[in-house]
């Protein structure tokens, strides 16, 4: 053998994380060495940092319940996947805190998306999405669904919730689309955030004037009812998460979930005939997605075992949730769908402490829409192969980057 | 460590010594306690680690937050004085205490 080969073949074995999917709903082909070896450390793309994988359900599961790991983005090998700037750092409210600031801060904006809070959107959510539909197909096809509804219901409801006032819904609308779409240049995507940030400020000084019924008033009130003080920052940084957590997550899984149905017609026509098959299939398409799969990252602070495998202090650590969703010890047949087997527990959500605050929420809005969908659109269709259409990979929320559909 | 009691629906007791930082819910998960289920694994968003606490075993208990008392309202076995969520509760201060399981959590 030629030492070119030799090389070669280094480099095949060092390709670097994340990689790319196989196919929009299946893991990438690489994942397979994850059988053989669960834990182990892969080198990040941008970063070159070395982090730990931690797969499969089991050990994630432990893992993630683990009080010796820390989600804090201080740490020098907190997995970034880029050179992060300092504020990426410290500017991120709770999904980057650890106890006992962790559930401080959550706990201003938990309340609103438990369960029985969010039940109560239902009609709201109901009326949202049927508008969405009638402005979709009030345009002559194909369109691109993405833009027109996938991005446009989590953003409204988002607003609703922190008490954006109705008349500066459509300004979040343009900057999210700026700020997720692929065709922004750097120049507006900078000014964007500028502007989307100026407006938070100014939001936060209108809520402490004119409270109202919404997350951000009732925040502010507890924190001044528990004699905390706060800074107009914190707040802020509590909305711009809330806002990038449900935003493109939920449009992801919309315009995701939409083609796999496209592309399982069998599936798709059990739906189309059993309304109660929706809440199995969020599920099912949560766990078959995973677009969250490499948005669960962590950093040990002390030596964790695990796995016959010894994490050492102070590594940074991925937690792949599509492992677990596709694993063989829990799933049957891990990557097939199948609507009617759905059910919750599966990983895509995360898990532990940062169990994402909007599951309930994200749940209703897909079940909303997709119970709608299909039966107000019977002929919808894909306006191009699935094969065409163009993916997200190694992006940290997975998706496809349009929906062109026809109907 | 702190020793925890799970009383099972039947009567049966299983007895743990909960290892430090962790919550009476992962106490039960990681020793295979069936009757606490901890779905959203200790992020106050499941409401499937429901247990009643035995007020006679006399250890006090920490305040609740809000986000518990409004899960609390829609967990699978009925609410009742002594109900709480085992991933809210820290083991490590709260040596003896003693958890009754609900009927069902989904
Ligand atoms: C289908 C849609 C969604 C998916 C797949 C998803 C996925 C996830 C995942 C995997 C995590 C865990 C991250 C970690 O452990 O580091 C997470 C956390 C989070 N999600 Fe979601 N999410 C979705 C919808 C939403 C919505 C609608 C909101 C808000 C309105 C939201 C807000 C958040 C926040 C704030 C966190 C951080 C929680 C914490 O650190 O305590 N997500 N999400
Ligand atoms: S484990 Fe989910 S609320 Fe306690």
């Amino acid at each position: 053998m030629s030492m070119g080969a030799i090389v070669a073949q280094a480099d095949v074995d060092e390709e670097t994380f994340p990689y790319e999917r196989a196919c929009p709903y299946q893991p990438p082909l690489k994942y397979e060495q994850f059988k053989h070896e669960p834990i182990k450390q892969v080198t990040l793309r941008d970063s070159g940092l070395r982090v730990w994988v931690v797969t499969g359900y089991e050990n994630i599961r432990l893992l993630l319940t683990d009080p010796r790991i820390s989600a804090s983005r201080k740490h020098a090998n907190f997995p970034f996947y880029f050179n992060a700037p300092p504020e990426f750092r410290t500017e991120t409210s709770f999904i980057g805190y650890d106890q006992p600031e962790h559930g401080k801060t959550r706990g201003k904006a938990a309340v609103t998306f438990t369960n029985r809070r969010v039940k109560m959107l239902r009609e709201q959510i109901e009326q949202i999405t049927d508008e969405a539909i009638d402005n979709m197909l009030q345009m002559t096809p194909p369109v691109d669904m993405h833009y027109v509804l996938s991005l446009r219901i989590p953003m409204t409801v988002i607003c609703i919730l922190l008490g954006i006032p109705h008349d500066k819904h459509e300004f979040f609308q343009e900057n999210g689309t700026v700020l997720l779409g692929g065709t922004a240049t750097m120049e507006q995507r900078q000014a964007a955030l500028v502007d989307v940030n100026e407006y938070l400020y100014e939001l936060v000084a209108l809520k402490e004037r004119e409270p109202g019924d919404d997350l951000l008033s009732r925040a502010i009130a507890e924190y001044r009812a528990a004699g905390e003080p706060y800074e107009h920052r914190d707040l802020v940084n509590l909305c711009r998460l809330l806002m990038n957590g449900g935003h493109e997550t939920t449009a992801s899984m919309i315009s995701l979930g939409t083609a796999v149905l496209l592309e399982h017609p069998d599936q798709l026509e059990a739906l189309k005939a059993d309304d109660s098959l929706v809440i199995p299939a969020v599920e099912e398409l949560i766990r078959f997605c995973t677009i969250g799969d490499i948005a669960v990252p962590r950093v040990a602070l002390e030596d964790i075992e695990i796995g016959g495998v010894t994490i050492p202090k102070g590594d940074g650590i991925l937690c792949l949730v599509l492992t677990g969703n596709r694993d063989e010890t829990v799933y049957e047949n891990p990557h097939e769908l199948i609507l009617s087997r759905g059910k919750r527990g599966h990983l895509g959500f995360g898990h532990g402490l940062h169990y994402c605050i909007g599951a309930d929420l994200a749940r209703l809005e897909l079940q909303i829409v997709w119970s709608k969908l299909f039966k107000r659109i019977p002929t919808l269709r894909l306006a191009k192969p699935f094969s065409e259409i163009p993916s997200k990979e190694r992006a940290v929320i997975y998706g496809l980057w349009g929906l062109p559909i026809t109907w | 460590m702190a020793k925890i009691t799970y009383v099972h629906l039947s009567g049966a007791v299983t007895v743990i010594d909960v290892p430090p930082n962790n919550s009476v819910m992962r106490g039960a998960v990681l020793n295979g306690v069936d009757g606490i289920v901890g779905e959203c694994g200790g992020g106050a968003m499941c409401g499937t680690c429901h247990v009643y606490v035995d007020e006679s075993c006399g250890v006090a208990l920490p305040p609740m937050r809000d986000v518990e008392d409004e899960l609390l309202y829609g967990t699978a076995s009925p609410r009742r004085a002594n109900s709480r969520l085992s991933c809210q509760l820290k083991a490590d201060e709260l040596e003896g205490l003693v958890v009754h399981l609900p009927e069902k959590q989904v």
